[in-house]
């Protein structure tokens, strides 16, 4: 059966290379019957690539262990649910898993109704896309490869186990959720090297994936942000971003399709920025391959990265064949990429939406230069040099509080043009919260500067997008005549794409407030206390009651530590806390499971480190302020995400100004509702 | 199109490029960089102590000793040249001790050296062998992998 997936694997690789001419051939001659063969191809790519899955996945759940891939990453103990993640726990796996999402992604692209002139091509570069998977999974890793030394009919009784630390639901859901983002970006990117291929150089391509980069760009965020929460609560180490190469991986692609995401209105609405858009989406696509031959190939040390692999190379190059695939391209249509519209004024919704643009690329590139400094400072300077979070904060730090300060001005800034009044009068309010704000904080024992810059931004941002929103509804409540509530309604729902966005702005404030507090605010201390011993941190008096032993889930142990949290001013018994050493049967070493306490104001964190044979225990306590709105952010997003993705009237409303490549410029000025 | 607004627009953005470029470069000057040096190469006395290193290396787990009653824990420990294990450095973190200690194939570690030539660290990666793919080396194949290396397919 191992067999029946590999050549699963082998027959979608023929196929696909099949489907990427077939595809070609059908777009040139527009011929349907090479087309619906085409489409077959895919549909065949697919269904092969699922077969190869789910036999792996067979494979797994039973726990034949003569699979090499299955007798590294389970054993028999381990949980149904773990045995279902263990098909991203490794190389091989992983990029199965990419090309399941891949193949299925392309045959939503390959049968779609929607823009039936570009789908040929488009289909053909996906399927180029699923072909270099399948490559690598034929001939370099293959997941269905037997264990050393196997010969038929020997029976392996068990494997050699998960890493305990992908034992946990953050790795579950992280792996998933970042490459359904990568593997999304390759849709806009083949639909936009489409439209230079086919020479349509309308803004046709950006409509077309309008919900595809959104989808993409949402399950990035979410992969990034389950990324963080899982090192956060697994890897034990007080703190949800570390700037490590492997993080940075998946945040730049994010930063850089963030900004796609806001230029791409400025094409649709003013025909503007057209080179800079395919540029953007190109980059964006090229990142994420980029990204995973860094996390594969061990060029930069990692702490959580794949063990170093012939993968990486293959990686770089298909990523440099895209790369130069792309750049030729653009450079041999770009009498298409002219622009119709300009820039009016600087004081503009336009400029705002450029400085957006300029200020995220900006930090996709110092994160992607501080990333492979080590590289660069070895070519240029023969020495080898990293940099860590001394050189990414204060680089980040100004360039995040101006894109926030952005966010909050580009609602309430005219389009063309914004007078200084129109400016004074949408800035009045939210201004006056910001410094009501900082002055409050700083009355109440806030003194650091970043901290009340932080906060006074987040307010300005926050009070503007709610000033927008009120002066959207008593507009409406002006012309319709109905109750507030209704209005509010009316007005949101009308244009959810817009409203969508707000949503999303508001989730990422409310990560805003996380990332300040939980940075500026920060207190930890390391103690070693015997039995009934007190320590005070913050306004928390911990006492530490006992060590204990337990058993946890069916087959693992654990040491925990018992502690007391009670209100160090009042004396209020807050309730225990329980942090734990938790032993895993293929591990000889004990792993940390946190002691976590998690307010809306902040998070007691507890690390159990060692213990003595007095029964005495060494503890690192820290408290991290308001890291739970980082999570309550991202659901804030996931919910504009699918607010603004929600299909029928209402979703489309902002591109009923579209420009066509005949009408170069909107024939209205001023602000629209 | 009106030039002159164009072309107010296009410093204008100049400007906003040349502040973040600007930005990146001053934050780099005056990032803390850590220098990569063996093993091998600290021993030589090529240290200089105001610079900031990182140093990996085998750790020696004969000598390792974790302190959990000093304030600040301190937890110390040696690290070897792979190729050469008399060659070896000690170094001091006080921070507690990460999971996985024992069993890391080697240790990343970021810090400054002291007059004794002890690299006080304040930063601790390890690399570990159980994360994801394990070091198994031999290389097990299936009937497919032996049919495609036997036409040169795969090597």
């Amino acid at each position: 059966m191992a067999e029946a997936g590999y050549f699963s694997l082998v027959l979608a690789l023929m196929l696909s290379l099949y489907g990427i001419i077939v595809f070609i051939i059908a777009a040139r001659r527009d011929n349907p019957i090479f087309l619906a063969s085409a489409k077959g191809a895919s549909l065949g790519v697919a269904f092969f690539s699922s077969v190869a899955t789910f036999i792996l996945l067979y494979f797994l759940m039973t726990g034949d262990y003569s699979i090499k891939y299955v007798y590294e990453y389970t054993s028999n103990d381990l949980p149904l649910f773990y045995r279902f993640s263990a098909w991203w726990a490794g190389n091989a796996g992983s990029l199965l898993l990419w090309l399941f999402l891949l193949t299925w992604y392309t045959l939503i692209v390959a049968f779609s109704k929607k823009a039936r002139n570009l789908t040929p091509y488009a289909s053909a570069i996906l399927l180029f896309n699923s072909a270099f998977f399948l490559f690598v999974l034929t001939f370099v890793t293959n997941p269905f490869e037997k264990v050393a030394g196997w010969f038929p009919g020997a029976v392996i009784p068990d494997g050699a186990g998960m890493n305990p630390l992908l034992q946990n639901p953050g790795m579950v859901f992280h792996p998933v959720t970042t490459y359904l983002g990568y593997v999304g970006f390759a849709v806009p990117f083949a639909y936009a090297m489409t439209a230079l291929l086919t020479k349509t150089a309308n803004d046709q391509w950006i409509k077309v994936t309008r919900h595809w980069t959104i989808v993409a760009w949402l399950f990035l965020t979410l992969g990034n942000l389950w990324g963080a929460q899982w090192a956060y609560t697994e890897l034990g180490w007080g703190g949800y971003w570390g700037w490590d190469p492997v993080e940075n991986a998946s945040f730049i692609p994010w930063l850089t399709g963030s900004a796609f995401l806001h230029s791409v209105m400025i094409q649709e609405r003013k025909n503007m920025l057209k080179t800079w858009n395919v540029v953007l989406i190109t980059v964006t696509y090229v990142l994420t391959l980029f990204g995973t031959f860094l996390v594969r190939s061990g060029v930069l040390t990692s702490v959580h990265a794949f063990g170093d692999s012939a993968l990486g190379k293959y990686f770089l190059i298909f990523t440099l064949i895209m790369l130069f695939f792309a750049l030729d391209l653009i450079i041999l249509r770009r009498d298409l990429l002219v622009q119709d519209g300009s820039f009016e004024s600087f004081l503009s919704k336009e400029s705002s939406f450029l400085i957006n643009n300029l200020i995220l690329v900006g930090l996709a590139v110092a994160v992607f230069f501080g990333t492979i400094y080590p590289l660069v400072s070895e070519a240029v300077r023969g020495v080898k040099v990293s940099v860590g979070a001394s050189f990414f904060n204060p680089v980040v730090a100004p360039l995040g509080i101006a894109l926030f300060l952005l966010m909050g001005i580009c609602p309430l800034i005219a389009w063309r043009k914004a007078s200084l009044k129109n400016l004074i009068d949408n800035f009045r309010w939210p201004l006056l919260t910001a410094l009501l704000c900082a002055i409050f904080l700083f009355f109440f024992g806030v003194r650091k500067g970043y901290a009340l810059v932080g906060y006074a931004t987040a307010t300005f941002t926050l009070s503007a997008i709610i000033l927008e929103i009120l002066r959207g509804t008593k507009i409406r409540h002006k012309l319709t005549d109905e109750g507030y509530p209704k209005s509010f309604l009316g007005l949101i729902l009308r244009n959810r794409r817009r409203h969508g966005g707000y949503i999303i702005h508001i989730g990422v404030i409310l990560m805003l407030l996380a990332i300040v507090g939980s940075h500026t605010a920060n207190q930890d201390l390391i103690k070693t206390l015997k039995p009934g011993e007190s320590v005070d941190i913050g306004n928390y008096h911990l006492t530490f009651n006992q060590l204990g032993e337990k058993s946890v889930g069916t087959s693992l142990d654990a040491v925990f530590a018992d502690i007391s949290v009670s209100d160090k001013a009042k004396g209020i018994d807050l309730g225990n806390v329980e942090s734990q050493k938790v032993f895993y049967p293929t591990s000889d070493q004990p792993m940390t499971e946190i002691g976590l306490r998690s307010t809306l104001k902040e998070d007691l964190y507890i690390i159990l480190s060692t213990w003595g044979q007095d029964g005495s225990a060494t503890f690192k306590i820290l408290i991290n302020p308001l890291v739970s709105w980082l999570w309550i952010g991202g659901y804030v997003v996931i919910l504009g995400a699918i607010f603004a993705l929600w299909p029928g009237r209402g979703s489309q409303t902002g591109s009923k100004y579209l420009s066509t490549v005949n009408l170069p410029q909107p024939l209205e000025g001023g602000r629209e509702r | 199109m009106n030039k002159g607004k164009n072309l107010k627009i296009i410093l204008g953005m100049s400007l906003i490029v040349l502040a973040i470029v600007y930005l990146i470069f001053s934050s780099m000057q005056t990032a803390t960089a850590a220098y990569y040096m063996t093993v091998e190469e600290a021993l030589n006395g090529n240290i200089e102590p105001d610079k900031y290193y990182r140093v990996e290396g085998k750790i020696n787990l004969d000598e390792v000793n974790y302190d959990t009653t000093k304030t600040p824990v301190e937890l110390k420990f040696q690290i070897y040249e792979e190729k050469d294990p008399s060659k070896k450095i000690t170094v001091i973190y006080n921070d507690i001790k990460p999971d996985n200690f024992e069993e890391a194939i080697s240790a990343v570690v970021q810090g400054k050296f002291d007059s004794k030539g002890i690299l006080r660290a304040d930063s601790l990666n390890l690399k570990c062998p159980s994360k994801y793919e394990q070091k198994n080396s031999t290389q097990d194949e299936g009937v497919v992998t032996k049919f495609l290396r036997s036409l040169g397919l795969k090597r």
